[in-house]
């Protein structure tokens, strides 16, 4: 009997769900919500059991400041982990967000980071085998690349990104020593036999003229903010051997005053970041308009950048810089540990430990400010990957001084 | 503030005068007043650099200045704190700013006497540009070593039109190069000796033998040196260099052995070249310098050893050694 009682049972059961089953075929209305098409699932009405109190899982690991005052603001962040051989903040738009645009060592790919969201997009799929150094326009859609086997004068060839990303690539000159481009002209430094030619590249008629020459060959050529200058050029230094910094406005040469041996300079702005050699020890020089100020601690220039006002360095101050500190960085048997250090009435201020910050020893290279001037981009020599700083509230701060 | 700024003085010397044995000593003859011919003003230096401190010295021979009142002035102005003293000290002025120095000898009971001297600030630059090697990645100059090829530039300012066609007057160790003045061309080639400093005078004048300025420099000569650096077919040179030791992570790498400051024409055909890893010597002969090493046993270490060297000068050679570790 207790047999008979579970069949029956169970075939009840076995009714009411095949009840259910068609009522729900074919009697249940279809959502209607456009936004959801692909919906194929019935409600079944659960939000009226209550409102669901599960935090939604959101994905905030993307690395990005966060700004939304729960968390500490990160102010210190590696863009990426490529061998950068050159970068630049790009603005497409008013209306969007500056992107940074980073050239791949060895093969000259280029990648978009979007510094909202931190992902990294190639948009150069061109090869370009042996890039050693690349320079973008303002909007990102030209670039200069310079290709040279063993990291000195080069091939420089100019490309166009278009939306596919491939680029064609044209053979600008060869010895190219460095390149900039500046609102609308390319301006690369050539090497030849008696010197360096400062030649200006009209991008848009592809006309070409010889902005100035430098008179001797060792030279550095270090350009300014604009196609006519200042720019400044110096024999490349040796503590042994003199040097003399020349400024260049149009093709007029200026002996500044700044000479001395194991001499360096640098453009921060308006002004010169320089060094040279004080007996044993390494003296820097703060240099703007006819004045020039001496530097409480000694830097090496190529680690400062600039704008009105404010100069920042990559410094380390736990090693003590000498008269051969400059020589020895640049063989590569000098390494230093910097942090982010700004320069104000001689001073030296540390803005960050980056090594504290971050885990990281940064052997700082090829500092820029971008064009909000609240971010400071920098590369790390050790690796050459990319970095970024936020340098708003340190820019705020001085200003209120 | 900045002195050489801010403390824009005077001076610049040349007497109106005839500049004697030493080019920065020069004595009055045209005083107007009274004058001794065996007095004179020694400027140091004797072209001095816009902003650079000058130091001038008033040298009377034969004559009795004792008691006599000497009055200092600049472009007509007194030096109150340069009364009566034999040598006083400056700031030169701007670039190309004629300055006129005024010694006024008042003997007492005698005829005064004006002892004058022109200071024109000038720049004078030597660069110097040794053919010797370095890498392409090195952002620093070349230093001249033993025997090798030593260019040398002048550019000269003076703050007024003087037009191209100057003469260049180069000595070497007090030996005139070029055989005698160049005119119009301010380059010179010369050997590296074998001091540990060359003295390089240059002497630039206008074709009418006005003197513009004067330069004489210190050139270093160094002994090569010898650096390792680990090269990457991808991304290139390392630009660190192997200091002490090397850790090989996978199972073969590129060595690259740099010598600096040798001499470029050594450097592309150099006469000895030769590694030595573990006792083991060889020669390679597509890049002297280059090696690829592969991982020979699964842990220790091994020593690396090059060396290049010119076999008739043997000043221009380097050697380098450094350890590997598997």
């Amino acid at each position: 009997m207790k047999g008979n009682y579970t069949i029956i049972f169970s075939a009840v059961i076995i009714l009411i769900l095949l009840g259910i089953l068609a009522y729900l075929n074919f009697f249940m209305e279809k959502p209607t919500d456009e936004s959801s098409p692909n919906d194929v699932f019935s409600n079944l009405e659960f939000d009226a059991l209550g409102e669901n109190t599960d935090s939604p899982v959101v994905d905030n690991n993307t690395g990005l400041p966060d700004i939304s005052g729960n968390q500490p603001r990160v102010r210190l962040r590696q863009l990426t982990t490529r061998n950068t051989v050159g970068y630049a903040e790009v603005v497409r738009s008013t209306t969007t967000p500056p992107v940074v645009l980073i050239g791949e060592a060895g093969v000259g790919h280029i990648y978009e980071i979007n510094l909202e969201q931190g992902t990294e997009t190639r948009i150069g799929y061109t090869t370009i085998p042996d890039a050693r150094s690349m320079f973008f326009s303002n909007d990102g859609t030209t670039f200069a690349v310079i290709t040279s086997e063993r990291g000195g004068p080069g091939q420089l060839r100019l490309g166009v990104l278009s939306d596919e990303g491939s680029a064609a690539l044209t053979v600008v000159a060869d010895n190219v020593t460095t390149a900039t481009i500046l609102d609308g002209v390319l301006l690369y430094s050539k090497q030849h036999n008696n010197g360096i030619d400062v030649v200006e590249r009209d991008l848009a008629r592809g006309s070409e003229k010889t902005l100035f020459t430098v008179p001797f060959r060792e030279a550095i050529v270090v350009f300014g903010e604009t196609v006519t200058g200042p720019h400044v050029a110096y024999p490349k230094s040796s503590q042994h051997l003199e040097g003399f910094v020349y400024s260049y406005t149009g093709t007029t040469r200026t002996r500044t005053p700044l000479n001395g041996f194991g001499l360096t300079a640098h453009l921060a702005g308006d002004s010169i970041v320089g060094s040279w050699r004080n007996g044993s020890e390494l003296t820097s020089y703060y240099y703007e308009g006819s004045n020039r100020l001496d530097l409480a601690s000694p830097v090496i220039p190529e680690k400062c950048t600039g704008i009105t006002d404010v100069i920042v360095c990559g410094y380390d101050s736990e090693t003590t810089l000498t008269s051969r500190s400059t020589d020895a960085w640049h063989q590569g048997t000098a390494r230093f540990e910097d942090d982010v250090w700004l320069i104000t009435q001689g001073q030296l201020l540390q803005l960050i430990d980056i090594e504290a910050e971050s885990g990281r020893a940064v052997d700082l290279i090829s500092p820029q400010i971008g064009y909000t001037t609240n971010d400071l981009y920098f590369k790390n020599k050790v690796d050459q990957t990319l970095w970024w700083y936020d340098l708003s509230e340190d820019i705020e701060a001085t200003s209120n001084q | 503030m900045h002195s050489w700024f801010s403390l824009p003085v005077l001076l610049a010397a040349i007497l109106f005068v005839i500049p004697q044995s030493s080019g920065a000593q020069f004595s009055n003859i045209s005083g107007g007043q009274g004058f001794a011919q065996n007095e004179s003003i020694i400027v140091t230096p004797e072209f001095p650099e816009p902003g650079g401190t000058v130091t001038v010295r008033f040298e009377s021979y034969g004559t009795n200045i004792s008691g006599s009142t000497i009055i200092w002035k600049l472009d007509g102005v007194t030096i109150g704190d340069a009364t009566n003293r034999r040598e006083a000290t400056f700031t030169a002025g701007a670039l190309g700013k004629q300055h006129l120095l005024e010694i006024v000898v008042q003997p007492s009971g005698g005829v005064e006497r004006v002892v004058r001297a022109q200071i024109i600030p000038t720049y004078i630059d030597i660069v110097i540009e040794p053919q010797t090697h370095v890498p392409d990645f090195y952002q620093g100059r070349a230093v001249p070593s033993v025997g090798s090829l030593v260019n040398a530039t002048a550019l000269i300012e003076t703050g007024r039109p003087v037009g191209s066609d100057l003469l260049y007057t180069w000595r070497l160790n007090q030996k005139a190069l070029e055989l005698g003045p160049i005119r119009g061309n301010n380059r010179v080639t010369f050997d590296a000796t074998r001091d540990r400093n060359m003295t390089l005078s240059l002497v630039v004048s206008l074709p009418s033998g006005e003197v513009l300025g004067r330069r004489s420099i210190l050139v270093p000569v160094v002994t090569p040196e010898l650096q390792f650096y680990e090269t990457n077919a991808l991304y290139g040179i390392n630009t660190y260099a192997i200091t002490d030791s090397f850790t090989m992570i996978g199972n073969n790498a590129s060595l690259l052995a740099v010598p600096y400051h040798l001499d470029s024409r050594i450097y592309n055909n150099p006469a000895l070249h030769e590694w030595n890893i573990s006792g083991e010597r060889f020669s390679n002969n597509t890049n002297p310098y280059s090696v690829t090493l592969g991982k020979t046993k699964p842990s220790g270490r091994d020593s690396i050893e090059f060396e290049v060297r010119d076999t008739t000068q043997l000043l221009q050679g380097a050697r380098g050694t450094i350890q590997i570790n598997y």
